[in-house]
């Protein structure tokens, strides 16, 4: 095939796009090489050499933030003829969100950890310390294998180095053989598929970036680690990584609370943590990270368990690149609901993780003989000891999730052997539990409990204790006093969080003696001096979190169940619990204590908002306790055609929260494919009514009232040109109240038809016009018998059993049927028509019109007069008209239409709500633990510098 | 060599280590047909994919906390499974299903679900504006 010349390409960006990222990545090889021949060289070049590093590293981080400023660029110019931008932007992507846009992808994310990494890395370049140059040199080599992610640079066909973000769409897999690229102006025909509206949230903006900090800052104190085996300086790198760990931590730390306050808050997990393997990817790095912090402590104060931070700062970020792999790999595809999707970088990120967990060991086992410990083994009554032993169980409890969480690579590791000795091996695979929070829970819950109770006895402990003997009685005394205060109140909170088994009530005393003891500590030894007070801080909201955690958990509370829906399919004594309620639009339902109403439901530009009302009544009697309002509401996509997903609402208390989440919609409102479906799937019969009449279909009544020529409908937005009519309908049954429904039907252009039903959803019933209809209402012209009248007003004539009189004249004529324009002369006769009796029926109106020198005759109808009329012509001189009457009673039938009986409702809502107890405990605690971890960062950097 | 103290962690941390881990993988559940989920008579998971052409229900008017439909396994069986749960959203979309459960009278009840949606924001099809 002849190449095509593509028109309206812009090419430039994506070629010095795929420039900036080859420089990048060259002068993060070179960096790498400079920093390291300025760790190892002789002292005389090493300046030289460290140098030319710090100049080969800033080329590289200026670099990567050209090339992401380069990707904003294409985003924001949508150039959809980059991958990248027609996968993540669209015309209708808000700005706000192109941050959002741009980390969605595998290749932004890994764009923004590397921008993060080169902040740090250029800290460090400035400040140029004596660490400066080992340690970015292992940064420089973390930097090259993120780069090559991003280098789309092809060896083979088969073989690629990476995934550009520059690459075109037209080259991109599974893309260059659509007939669309034959044509040379695609690009004029395309646009971008924009941005995952689930994503289009503020935690998308603010979550990522927070996170992939961490990421990158959990780097930092592995490249010491690296750095002080390398320099053979095995305790000087002690003091400069703390401050390093601390902040890691303390970021790491929040990024992943914001993650589950994302999914508490915007999503419809119910809750803000699920064990999901995304979730406890990073997870484990932070909880390793906590311990190695904690190491770190103790090898500084007493040069024991220098080891164990060696070890520790290693695993925590080889567990970040681990988390990366889960995540990035697609191997999580069946067991999370929130990984990236698969880029086929599998070989590459675990090249990425293999490289890194050899270079570490091998420094760590090649030096490990030269770490020297102090000859005397901890006391069991000193800090170390006891700190030592708290970061085990924290590595403890990582191993235990990341085991639970590795099942798919274990799953893929057994095909990998059964592929080896040639047999099926897949019946050895092995998946999560049946119930995920409890497998975790259960192991997690003793480990809380230990850390609980060391948090805050180790405290009292001190490093090197030799004074233990004359400490030990005032040591007891605090734990003692501790104890008995921590015990009844233990008690007293049960009360409130009611827990009922042994595991919980032993958790919950951890909780508590973990506050009590940390503000005892906070009290007797740091005298209210918040200054030193970081580790406490960070211990109480361990505390404070874990009764958050045990009482929104324990407490949780299905308010939305149901207790007089159907049992029985379900196993009794299963505790599954009926999650979802069923809402009438209008009728209160009374659910554990609460009386709710669906109040309404309103359409604001791509969302539909549902208000319910929640009324808290007083216990035995007929009072509001209490009562508020939630608007959950569901989006939908910009054609308005498919919803899109549900955003769930809380209502806030200090004590609890209460979370309403939409769980289903009437198929009408959910897409327009699915309305038509349910349309379709109704069984309409047809009927026919003369006004006035009624008729029985099976057991229902149905009556029609009358005939109007100016009908309204919620969905009917009138225009000019439109002829309207619609039919008043009563509709009753032995059961429920007679309710009047007004279908109507619209001929718009003299040419589409529009036919809007209405609903008894209390009747099951519903009633549509049709063309039939429409022949009916306004009889044919070749059935009617014109009669010509001459005559001046006042004058009266006879019709068959009619009698008109010609009323009056309007200069100023208004009708349905016509529309005024610019030099009209219009007249429209009035006539009066009545019964021979003298009772009135009404009024017509029937147009003259001259517009552009020609005549027009505009004749009116009146359905419920039973008299169609035309004005043909006026004679000035004598002051008479001319008219045609025909009398249309004859030609009148009954008015078909098309009913359907047995629909189902579309005026309801499905609600699940859930009440949270304490929840604010859970953030608070959060809060008080990244605070005070971001304190001791702050009191050790000064300290070191 | 003296007995240190950190001999004696080690030796706890491994022993509990050992058991933990052990109790954990017991509460793995494992992989199955339907034709297997019957004979096992415990909780399993089962893959498969939507029948399309088999009834589906969900009527939330009688029960908003049931939803059925039919689902094809790895072998071609198809089964009718019950999920106590409001119908999740965009299910005709999903490209597989994982659901873990048990047989009942030739019923699969399911306590979870987890779907596979390529979805669709992520298919390799090209939206033109023709189209529209």
């Amino acid at each position: 095939m002849e190449a095509v010349q593509y028109l309206g390409e812009s090419l430039w960006p994506g070629k010095l796009g795929h420039i900036l990222l080859l420089l990048s990545f060259v002068s993060s090889i070179l960096a790498f090489v400079a920093f390291a021949k300025a760790t190892n060289g002789e002292v005389k070049q090493k300046l030289t050499w460290s140098g030319m590093g710090r100049a080969a590293f800033s080329v590289h981080v200026l670099t990567v933030i050209l090339a992401i400023g380069l990707i904003f660029y294409i985003m924001l110019a949508q150039l959809y003829e980059y991958e990248y931008a027609w996968a993540h932007v669209s015309e209708e992507l808000p700005l706000q969100y192109i941050f959002s846009a741009f980390w969605e992808g595998q290749q932004g994310s890994f764009l923004l950890w590397m921008f993060w990494h080169g902040i740090l890395g250029m800290i460090l370049v400035w400040r140029a310390d004596r660490w400066h140059a080992p340690v970015l040199s292992v940064l420089s080599a973390v930097q090259v294998f993120l780069l090559s992610m991003v280098l789309g640079i092809y060896f083979t066909a088969d073989f690629q180095l990476g995934v550009s973000p520059f690459g075109l769409l037209r080259d991109a897999e599974n893309m260059a053989d659509l007939p669309i690229f034959a044509q040379a102006n695609y690009l004029e025909q395309i646009e971008g598929k924009g941005l995952n509206p689930l994503l289009q949230n503020y935690w998308m903006v603010i979550h990522p970036p927070t996170l992939f900090l961490g990421f990158a800052a959990v780097t930092i104190p592995f490249c010491y680690a690296v750095a002080g085996l390398w320099k053979k300086e095995y305790k000087a790198w002690l003091p400069a990584v703390l401050p390093w760990g601390l902040f890691a931590a303390a970021i790491l730390g929040t990024g992943i609370v914001m993650g589950g306050a994302w999914a508490y808050e915007a999503l419809s997990f119910g809750g803000y943590w699920a064990w999901d393997p995304v979730e406890n990817a990073s997870l484990v790095p932070w909880l390793i990270l906590i311990g190695a912090v904690h190491m770190n402590l103790v090898a500084k104060a007493t040069g024991h368990s220098i080891k164990g931070t060696y070890i520790f700062y290693l695993l925590s970020f080889l567990f970040i690149l681990y988390s990366t792999f889960l995540t990035r790999s697609g191997i999580l595809g069946d067991s999370s609901v929130h990984a990236f999707t698969d880029m086929g970088l599998e070989w590459q990120l675990i090249a990425f993780m293999a490289t890194f967990l050899v270079a570490g060991l091998w420094q760590y086992v090649r030096h490990r003989k030269q770490i020297l410990s102090p000859p005397k083994e901890e006391e069991l009554t000193s800090r170390e000891f006891w700190l030592f032993i708290g970061s085990l169980i924290l590595l403890f409890s990582g191993g235990i999730i990341i085991f639970s969480t590795s099942l798919p690579v274990f799953n893929q590791l057994i095909d990998v052997w059964g592929g080896i000795v040639g047999k099926d091996l897949s019946d050895w695979h092995r998946a999560t539990p049946e119930d995920v929070m409890s497998h975790y829970n259960k192991f997690q819950i003793w480990i809380a409990l230990l850390i609980g109770l060391l948090s805050g006895t180790s405290l009292f402990l001190r490093y090197k204790e030799s004074r233990w003997a004359d400490r030990r009685n005032k040591i007891l005394r605090q734990l003692g006093i501790a104890l008995i205060i921590s015990l009844p109140l233990t008690y007293v909170v049960n009360m409130w969080i009611q827990a009922t088994s042994f595991p919980y009530h032993a958790l919950l005393f951890g909780a508590v003696f973990a506050i009590v003891i940390n503000f005892s500590y906070l009290a007797t030894v740091l005298r209210w001096k918040t200054r030193a007070a970081s580790s406490t801080i960070a211990h109480i909201g361990f505390g404070v979190m874990i009764l958050g955690i045990l009482a929104s958990g324990l407490k949780k509370n299905y308010i939305s169940s149901n207790p007089f829906a159907m049992q029985g399919l379900f196993e009794a004594g299963d505790d599954r619990v009926n999650k979802n309620v069923y809402l009438i639009k209008g009728k209160p339902m009374f659910m554990n204590d609460y009386l709710v109403t669906y109040l309404s439901d309103t359409l604001v530009g791509n969302n539909r908002s549902y208000r319910v009302e929640f009324a808290k009544m007083k216990e035995g009697a007929d009072e509001v306790e209490d009562q508020f309002e939630v608007e959950p509401y569901i989006t939908y996509n910009t054609e308005m055609t498919e919803m899109v997903n549900p955003n769930p609402d809380t209502k806030r208390y200090l004590h609890r929260d209460i979370f309403s989440h939409i769980t289903s919609v009437p198929l009408e409102v959910q897409s327009t494919e699915l309305a038509k479906q349910f349309e379709d799937s109704l069984k309409y019969q047809q009927i026919a009514l003369m006004p006035g009449q009624q008729m029985t279909l099976n057991g229902q009544q149905i009556g029609l009232a009358a005939i109007n020529m100016q009908p309204t409908h919620k969905e009917y937005a009138p225009e000019d040109n439109d002829l309207a009519f619609g039919l008043e309908l009563q509709v009753w049954d032995s059961v429920d109240a007679p309710v009047v429904l007004k279908p109507m039907l619209v001929v718009r252009d003299g040419y589409y038809i529009f036919s809007y039903h209405d609903q008894s959803n209390e009747h099951h019933l519903r009633i549509k016009l049709d063309q039939e209809s429409l022949d009916a209402v306004f009889p044919q012209e070749s059935l009617l018998e014109y009669q010509p009248f001459s005559g001046k007003q006042g004058d009266i004539f006879e019709v068959a059993d009619k009698v008109i009189r010609i009323a009056g004249f309007d200069r100023e004529p208004e009708s349905p049927s016509y529309v005024k324009q610019e030099g009209d002369i219009a007249v429209a006769a009035r006539l009066e028509v009545m019964t021979k009796s003298g009772q009135p029926l009404g009024v017509v109106k029937p147009i003259f019109l001259i517009r552009d020198n020609h005549t027009y005759l505009i004749k009116d109808y009146q359905p419920t007069v039973g008299l169609s009329a035309k004005f043909t012509a006026i004679h000035p001189d004598t002051e008479s008209f001319d008219l045609l009457l025909a009398d249309a009673t004859g030609a009148q039938r009954p008015i078909p239409m098309l009913v359907a009986q047995d629909v189902p409702r579309t005026d309801f809502l499905v609600l699940e709500t859930i009440e949270f107890p304490g929840i604010n405990l859970f953030w608070l605690g959060c809060v008080m633990m990244m605070g005070g971890l971001a304190m001791g960062m702050v009191q050790r950097a000064k300290h070191t510098s | 060599m003296r007995i240190k103290k950190i001999h004696i962690v080690a030796l706890i941390m491994a022993v509990v280590g050992v058991v933990m881990l052990l109790s954990a993988s017991k509460d793995l559940s494992t992989y199955a047909t339907f034709g297997e989920a019957q004979k096992v008579g415990k909780a399993v998971k089962v893959v498969g994919v939507l029948a399309k052409d088999l009834p589906m229900v969900y009527n939330p008017e009688e029960d908003p906390n049931l939803f059925t439909f039919h689902m094809r396994d790895q072998d071609g069986v198809a089964k009718r499974v019950l999920l106590n749960e409001a119908k999740p959203q965009d299910f005709e979309l999903s490209e597989q299903i994982v659901v873990t459960g048990r047989l009942k009278g030739g019923d699969f009840v399911a306590s979870s679900i987890l779907l596979k949606c390529p979805s669709k924001y992520k298919d390799q099809e090209l939206a033109t504006r023709n189209d529209i």
